[in-house]
């Protein structure tokens, strides 16, 4: 491999770096010389892949009609003289075209997510979860579909880096080599390891031994998302809830369903037990939290209190568990809905998780209560490496001094709460090196940055929570020359031996066993069961006043996702905010300090102030404000460049404390992707009671009359009767098991080459996304719900074009208390209406519809009159306003940005495709693309294909067999990430197949079935299943 | 409405003053020639010409940056958006076609009526038939995401085999517009050849001479000429006056043929069509009111003709009116949910000024038009007909994003916001159309001097005549 | 003064109108032919390559097999190119150094893709291609019995590498409209596949061809007659092939 990598020119590396000034302007080798090795840099790590054609496809789109239209008539002809590169040596079972699958393991928050990763030509494309494995069951969520561009990202770092200067690994080892053995006299006094949880048996044995190698020297961890709480009270378990068993949940405070993807199996299997034909045995979901979540939206009863009030409620639910504390009643909660959930959590089989930010205290209740009432949740043994409570970690070496420091991933230095000055620490240090993918506010802090190898390019195991060991084995060569955790612990510890050696050294299996465990994602591997254990509960948190909570934020997780294009795009599940974070307040502290969206207002909390927009969320807690952390980073790549503000700088050693909020000057715009949140009273989701299932199977809302539509020309028998022999695709999307975890939205993205079109764009509402997912809002009135008055004709108040994040007064009174606001999600993707409206009007006939009933939609046919997307009722057409896919930045924003000292590069970065910067990132960047999907160019207009490169893949596959399709043999992107499997997808002119079941379901209706479309996606209605004895709601 | 529907002319009233064949082609010609002795009572091009001109030109340089910069970044510059997949772009359009509308009424039905008043006004309102097609034409062009390929709504044989979906009102338009244009053309050019062959016959230029000859096709005034040229005149007429229905209709359907509420409605043909004649003669007056006092041809487009007009604007108005109506209240009687959301919403919503602007400039303010003494007053007319002009842009702008903005689904409601290109490729247009008429006014005689020759033989002009 | 217009410019003017009819008549035409012409297609062109590879001599008069090279072509929608180690299988023992082969050599010593000995171009031309945005399946049409030679001529006897076609989108929907036109049994090959590859056995051992084989042998055209057409109807049924489904454009635009 390195044989054939260009050489570099150190003399021009370092010539150039002097007069660039030093460390801080670089951002990868290649800006510093251009050389023609670099540009070539990407391809040549892959002497042995076909190479990308050199001839861009988008230019072929964008300048074919031009030459069409010079070559006369000729339509497109002219293409471009391409080249074809062969391999020199045939890979073994990987023919061209072909797509390969590999098990894996994705590491997050230190522990693993196993996933299956679809390569092509050697080339990852796809990634998702393991439908083996218990940890994922097939399903996989925003993150893990995330690391596709993570991996192909172009700000990542490409070489280690000593003080500002291109370096090798040689180089770095030797040198550390050297400090190691300086410090063995000392027993490696002065050495602080800083890592994030680490789960893998293989790593963790290798620090081990390096620890042992200097025993003074120190192991630190720290990630902003961690267990404290749970540690604190119940010590080194890990409880593994069961949702499968329990008849009743109750969540303080605590998001099971979306936000990681340790949540996925959750949701499944709470989703599993949420089948309204379960009658009386219907999981119920109580909800007790302060900033709105897709588990609170979900839950049948919801209460909204501050942060700081749910150990109050705890406390209540707890001694009517039986579970010996002194509680206080609190307003917000009335005694019957305690004792109401109290009883449903004896009765029913109940089990309480809470949020991992949550006191010690909620914890302890929480688990003493499930121990009391026997809930369906075993608790093993942490398996990671010395579990440790990260942030007293993180002020131990704070505390202590160190000259030789060494970070393994993650970022402390910006993740870190305000009042921890790692900085200086770091700073400080004689000896300090830094390994992560990107550059960041940690690495540019130390004296060494080395690249990181991405998991999917890097040998190593990893453990699912739940102790089950997967191998973690690589699908492409380092992209960068990165090397993983344990390549460099080893190297460290000056073992040459390879990782792949390593890894399979540790597990003294026959390979048969190992190339087994290796194909099917896990090896053979029993979790410590602890039965029994007191839980601690220690002391209250005292906040008074207005209190803010500090979250993670639900697209950037802790800011590792800041420079994913993909994660900032993609709408929040509550807020529908994109690109930015913002100070969610609700509806009545809006009132009270008279504050709408986007006007600036000071945050003030452990006498550190920050400057942010409001943004009015309607059902959060009165007197909270939830601040969620991840945005405002400042360094490591040119995404994140001014999006969002840093809350983390606020947070003091509690999740939650006093702020005070005073007004400022100045209004930043926010991009929603979502303008109205109210249904108007229209018929668009059907939800009731499980109760009311038997006099209403049909979910139908009370002013609903039944339409006939009486069609002379029935199309859906017409196609069926004129092609008996051929599939008739169709959709349901079941609303009763949509948590709004957008994992679908990001999915359908990446299998389908959807690019990003920045905040400007968003803020336009020309966002790209083929599959959304709608938000409504109603109002909870006991057990039943209305749709919020917002006034005649007038929109949810407040709206303009840029400021169109829509919130502010509203009419209705009731929709104002919390704990009233109920929620409701729809995943909307292109219907293919068997009378689609957008079909007769397009003039060039680009979008027809197909003998096997879908909708087609030809890009390269399409002159972009956008009549089709007018004509669509539900808006599911996207037009490619600008050249996207080349990253085309829009310049028309500047003057709406109200940020000072935004130069046009900046706005640029930030508001067109942000990952672009020049022909070598898209060559880069092209790699992620999947090459059986056409990737668009300006000027056309696209839409969901139900997948149709996996029908054709599908259909060409059993031809070939001599056989018809099998049901469930074609699966949509959307389908296959749904945790929940929300989604059903198959062939409606097939009886027995699994959607023409669903449709036959008394639930299933066609959205907006009065416009006569036809719609070959159906949903089924929502049902909920609150407790009979609460008509009052609380 | 009596004086329209009644077919004697009233030809005394139709040409003032003394004149003769000479004093007539000379004040017409003159313009033109601009020779002393053809018009001795004759101003020369006055400064206000001269400025207007440079004015109209420089707003057409204006689109020409406009159309570069959208030709190099895409549509995105524009305002449109998720919902508004169409804004001022089809606004323009509409407008524009529908400004065209009087020259093809007063060349074909006025022409089939034998209406003489026509003739001192059809030349000038043929030629702004042109103009307003062309500036038209551009915007369905231009409004497509890759106008490189919009040769495609052709229908040709070619290497893909495949056709233009005839389905599409889209692909209507491209039939109606063109055959449109190519009629008006063809009007034009016939009206205008025995006026040709005057100047071919007194210009002195030699250029001039060879220019006007060609054009004038060998025109030597011979009764067989005249005969052959009525015949061709009348056929023409004949041909055009479907097309006066026809071309708004078809336009019309874009919206009409849609499922969307505001566009899906039988209503819009009719209300198209009057629309646009009440848009086309509101520009007839807007121009020829100030031409006809700077190049004093008042003799010739007297007040009574101006009169006329107005009562034709007036009779159009009122079916506009009407239609405005009839929409809010089909809107609430039909009981659909989605018509009477969109009604309110254009009622109570957001764009809401836009509507009441509409109604009070196309709606409230023609009224003024009942009072004779209103008709007389040129400032008045001339304010009236701009504020028309104005109303009809506003109409499309209801019918366009206002429709669009809020339709079935709330979520994907939104708002639409024109850019500074929008408005530049607007303000472009209108650039072009009077850059084109003030060559046409340089080169071309306005009104057509041997029809109003004609008129001299019917009329027996009183000394003095009336104003 | 004189005359301005002569009397000759009555007939000008006749003429003139009568060209105003032809011109875009002739001009409509002389387009398309030209655009459908081998000058824009660059069909029939033959395109300098790294190795003046002749598939004339390797197919025919060897008699290798189009499955040693292009492997895929029954598994995979590429049939691709063969990898520098291919070639070298043979070429590491007979002609071994001839000069023709120096690129092959050097990419097989130094493990580097194939290139132009005379210039930096990496890799071969493509000679056969469509547009991004169609997405042909070699796999499923050698399944189908489609022989090579329809798309690629009579590709056994290039000496040099031509493309015979310009696959416009008119071409490509003449098969998929009447699929029956392509389809055909040869006498003594158990599968379509086979059949595909039988050819150019027959071709090589110079056994009789019927005249559809010889019309495909050397990529002349060929009309079925009514019982051959008969007879690839039938085909279709046994094939499973739906013609309504070939016409759908999401078959090859996706």
């Amino acid at each position: 491999m390195d044989k054939t990598r260009p050489r570099i020119d150190w003399d021009a590396v370092r010539e150039k770096l002097k007069s660039e000034g030093g460390p801080t302007y670089w951002r990868s080798l290649d800006e510093v010389v251009e050389t023609a090795e670099f540009k070539t840099w990407v391809e040549d790590e892959f002497p042995d892949r076909l190479s990308i054609p050199d001839i861009d496809r988008r230019t072929v789109l964008k300048f074919m009609g031009a030459s069409a239209a010079l070559a006369g008539l000729a339509g497109c002809r002219n293409l471009p003289q391409t080249k074809l590169v062969p391999y020199v040596n045939d890979p073994e079972g990987r023919p061209i075209g072909v797509r390969v699958q590999y098990a894996s393991i994705m590491p997050f928050g230190g522990y693993g997510f196993p996933v299956l990763i679809d390569t092509i030509e050697g080339r990852p494309v796809k990634i998702d979860g393991n439908p083996d494995h218990p940890w994922s069951k097939g399903g996989s969520d925003i993150f893990a579909q995330a690391e596709m561009l993570n991996l192909y990202d172009p700000d990542r770092l490409r070489n280690p880096v000593n003080e500002g200067l291109i370096s090798t690994w040689d180089a770095f080892f030797k040198q550390w080599r050297g400090i190691f053995a300086a410090k063995k006299s000392s027993q490696g006094a002065g050495v602080a390891m800083i890592t994030e949880t680490v789960a893998s048996p293989c790593l963790v044995s290798k620090m081990e031994k390096l620890m042992a190698a200097y025993p003074q020297a120190k192991w630190f961890q720290y990630e902003p998302v961690n267990s404290d709480g749970e540690m604190a009270a119940i010590g080194n378990l890990m409880p593994i809830y069961d949702f499968a068993q329990a008849g009743t949940v109750l969540s303080l405070d605590g998001d099971f369903l979306s936000g990681s993807p340790h949540h996925v199996s959750y949701a499944a299997d709470f989703a599993s037990r949420r089948d309204p034909a379960l009658a009386d045995a219907m999981c119920r979901l109580y909800a007790v939290e302060s900033a709105p979540s897709p588990t609170g939206a979900f839950a049948d009863h919801r209460i909204s209190v501050k942060p700081s009030q749910v150990v109050a409620v705890a406390r209540l639910i707890a001694s009517a568990c039986g579970v010996s504390v002194t509680a206080a009643s609190i307003p917000e909660v009335s005694v019957s809905w305690v004792r109401a959930v109290a009883d449903d959590l004896k009765s029913r089989k109940g089990a309480v998780f809470v949020g991992a930010h949550q006191s010690q205290e909620v914890h302890a209740l929480a688990h003493e209560i499930n121990l009391a009432i026997g809930a369906p949740v075993k608790y093993v043994a942490r398996s990671e490496g010395r579990p440790t409570p990260k942030l007293a970690s993180l002020k131990e070496f704070v505390a202590g001094s160190f000259d030789t420091v060494i970070v393994l991933g993650g970022n402390v230095a910006y993740s870190a709460p305000g009042n921890v000055k790692v900085a200086d620490r770091l700073l400080g240090a004689k000896n300090s090196v830094y390994l992560g993918l990107f550059e960041n506010e940690t690495s540019r802090l130390c004296k060494w940055q080395l690249p990181e190898a991405h998991w999917l390019e890097a040998w190593g195991d990893n453990r699912t929570p739940d102790g089950t060991i997967s191998i973690q084995q690589p699908v492409i060569e380092p992209l960068f020359s990165g090397k993983s955790q344990l390549e460099v612990v080893l190297g460290l510890l000056g073992d040459t031996t390879s990782a792949r050696e390593v890894t399979r050294k540790s597990y003294s299996v026959s390979d048969a066993v190992w190339n087994d465990g290796l194909k099917r994602g896990w090896m053979n591997s029993s979790p410590r069961l602890i039965p029994s254990f007191t839980a601690s509960r220690g002391s209250a948190v005292a906040v008074s006043g207005i209190e803010a909570i500090f979250l993670p934020d639900p697209t950037l997780f802790d800011g590792r996702y800041s420079n994913n294009g993909w994660m900032q795009e993609l709408p929040k599940p509550l807020t529908k905010l994109t690109w930015d974070n913002a100070v969610l307040i609700g509806p009545k502290l809006a009132a009270d300090q008279k504050l709408s969206d986007e006007d600036m207002v000071k945050v003030t909390a452990n006498g550190v102030t920050v400057e942010a927009p409001v943004f009015v969320q309607v059902g959060h807690a009165n007197d909270s404000v939830t601040l969620h952390f991840g945005g405002g980073r400042t360094f490591g790549g040119r995404v994140l460049q001014n999006c969002g503000f840093d809350f983390m700088k606020l947070r003091g050693d509690d999740s939650f404390c006093t702020v005070t909020i005073e007004t400022s000057k100045g209004v930043y715009p926010l991009a929603t992707a979502q303008v109205h949140h109210s249904m108007e009273g229209r018929d668009i989701v059907r939800e009731g009671t499980v109760a009311a299932l038997s006099t209403n199977p049909k979910l139908l809302p009370e002013e609903h009359e039944e339409l006939e539509i009486e069609t002379l020309y029935n199309y859906t028998e017409v196609l069926a009767k004129e092609n008996p022999d051929l599939p008739q695709w169709g959709m349901t999307i079941d609303l009763n098991y949509c948590t709004g975890c957008n994992a679908c939205v990001t999915a359908c993205q990446s299998e389908n080459n959807i690019a990003t079109v920045g905040k400007a764009e968003v803020s336009r509402g020309r966002e790209l996304h083929w599959l959304r997912i709608d938000r409504y809002y109603k109002v909870a009135k006991g057990n039943e719900r209305h749709d919020i008055q917002t006034g005649v004709g007038e929109a949810w108040k407040f709206e303009s074009p840029m400021h169109n994040t829509g919130s502010g007064p509203i009419r209705d009174a009731d929709a104002l208390e919390p704990s009233n606001v109920a929620t409701v999600f729809q995943p909307v993707p292109c219907m293919h209406c068997e009378l689609a409206p957008c079909e007769p009007v397009c003039p060039v006939a680009a979008t027809t519809h197909s003998h096997e009933g879908l909708n087609q939609m030809v890009y390269n046919r399409c002159v972009g009159t956008r009549y089709c997307s007018n004509n669509c009722p539900y808006k599911v057409r996207r037009f490619n306003y600008y050249n996207y896919q080349h990253g085309q930045v829009d310049f028309g924003f500047k003057n709406n940005d109200k940020r000072k000292g935004d130069d046009q590069a900046v706005i640029g970065k930030r508001y067109g495709n942000a990952n672009f910067r020049g022909e070598e990132d898209i060559q880069l960047l092209r790699m992620i693309n999947n090459p059986d999907v056409t990737v668009r160019s300006r000027g056309v207009m696209e839409k969901c294909t139900y997948c149709v490169q996996r029908i054709n893949a599908a259909r060409i596959k059993s031809k070939k067999e001599r056989r018809p399709i099998k049901d469930g043999e074609v699966v949509t992107a959307c389908q296959q990430a749904c945790p929940t499997k929300a989604i059903t997808f198959g062939d409606t002119a097939n009886p027995q197949s699994a959607v023409s079941k669903k449709k036959k379901e008394e639930r299933n209706y066609s959205l907006l079935e009065h416009v006569g479309t036809k719609p070959r996606t159906t949903y089924l209605g929502r049902v909920r299943n609150p407790n009979p004895s609460l008509e009052g709601g609380k | 409405m009596s004086d329209l529907l009644d077919n004697r002319p009233k030809v005394d009233l139709l040409i003032e003053g003394e004149h003769n064949y000479d004093t007539i082609t000379a004040t017409i010609g003159g313009v033109v020639l601009d020779q002393e002795q053809y018009h001795p009572t004759n101003k020369r091009v006055g400064k206000n010409w001269i400025l207007l001109g440079l004015l109209f030109f420089s707003l057409l340089n204006v689109m020409m940056v406009a159309v570069g910069w959208l030709l190099y970044q895409g549509i995105g510059v524009w305002g449109n958006n998720q919902p508004s997949g169409w804004g001022f772009d089809i606004i323009n359009f509409v407008w524009w076609i529908g400004i065209g509308h009087a020259g093809t009424l007063i060349s074909a039905v006025l022409l089939l009526m034998r209406q003489k008043w026509r003739m001192s006004i059809n030349r000038f309102a043929e030629a702004m038939t042109i103009f307003a097609v062309m500036c038209a034409g551009l915007f369905p062009l231009l409004h497509t995401g890759r106008p490189w390929n919009a040769y495609w709504l052709f229908p040709y044989p070619n290497w893909m085999a495949l056709w233009p979906n005839f389905r599409s009102p889209l692909v209507w338009d491209v039939f109606a517009v063109s055959t449109y244009m190519t009629v008006s053309i063809l009007f034009w050019g016939i009206g205008l050849v025995p006026d040709f062959a005057s100047l071919r016959d007194r210009t002195k230029s030699k250029i001039g001479k060879f220019l006007y000859g060609f054009a004038s096709l060998g025109w030597r005034g011979s009764t067989k000429h005249w005969m052959r040229y009525e015949q061709a005149y009348y056929i023409l007429g004949g041909l055009s006056t479907p097309l006066v229905l026809s071309v708004h209709s078809i336009v019309s359907f874009d919206f009409a043929v849609s499922i969307l509420p505001g566009w899906h409605t039988t209503l819009f043909p009719p209300y198209f069509v009057a629309g646009a004649v009440f848009a086309g003669f509101a520009m007839v007056l807007t121009f020829l009111i100030p031409m006809r006092s700077w190049f004093n041809l008042k003799d010739f487009v007297t007040m009574k003709h101006i009169d006329w007009m107005c009562k034709i604007m007036l009779a159009t108005g009122l079916i506009v009116f009407y239609g405005y109506l009839a929409e809010v209240f089909f809107s609430f009687y039909s009981g659909n949910a989605g018509e009477i959301a969109m009604m309110k919403n254009r009622l109570f919503g957001p764009y809401a000024w836009a509507y009441f602007t509409l109604i009070l400039t196309n709606g409230l303010i023609p009224q003024m038009l009942w009072k004779q003494k209103n008709r007389q007053n040129l400032k008045l007319v001339m304010f009236i007909s701009c504020s028309i002009s104005i109303g009809m842009w506003f109409e499309r702008f209801v019918i366009i994003p206002m429709s669009l903005h809020r339709d079935f689904l709330p979520s994907s409601w939104g708002m639409y916001v024109p850019t500074l290109w929008d408005i530049s490729m607007f303000l472009g247009t209108i650039g072009m159309f009077g850059f084109l008429m003030f060559l046409f006014i340089r080169f071309v005689p306005m009104i057509s001097i041997f029809e109003i020759r004609e008129l001299l033989h019917v009329s027996k002009p009183k000394k003095g005549g009336h104003a | 003064m004189a005359q301005l217009f002569k009397p000759y410019a009555n007939s000008l003017a006749r003429m003139s109108v009568l060209g105003l009819g032809l011109v875009p008549v002739v001009g409509f035409y002389a387009g398309s032919t030209i655009s459908r012409s081998g000058a824009n297609t660059k069909a029939m062109v033959a395109l300098t390559q790294p190795v003046k590879f002749s598939h004339k001599h390797h197919a025919m008069e060897l008699g290798i097999s189009c499955l040693f090279c292009h492997t895929n072509v029954e598994k995979s929608g590429t049939a691709g190119i063969p990898p520098t180690e291919t070639c070298m299988t043979c070429h590491s023992q007979i002609w071994t150094n001839s000069p023709e082969l120096e690129a092959v050599r050097q990419s097989y010593e130094k493990g580097a893709p194939i290139k132009f000995l005379d210039s930096d171009q990496v890799g071969w031309n493509q000679v056969n291609k469509v547009p991004e945005f169609v997405y042909f399946n070699h796999s499923i049409h050698i399944d189908r019995g489609i022989n090579c030679n329809y798309c690629h001529g009579p590709i056994q006897e290039m000496q040099m590498t031509y493309k015979n076609q310009a696959f416009s989108m008119e071409w490509c929907l003449d098969c998929h409209r009447n699929p029956e036109k392509a389809l055909y049994k040869d006498g003594d090959s158990s599968s379509p596949k086979q059949q595909v590859f039988n050819l150019y056995r027959k071709i090589q051992a110079g056994d009789r061809l019927s005249a559809r084989e010889q019309a495909l042998a050397h990529g002349e055209k060929y009309s079925p007659t009514a019982e051959e057409l008969a007879k690839g109807e039938e085909l279709l049924n046994e094939y499973q092939i739906k013609k309504k489904q070939l016409m759908d454009c999401w078959v090859c635009h996706r």
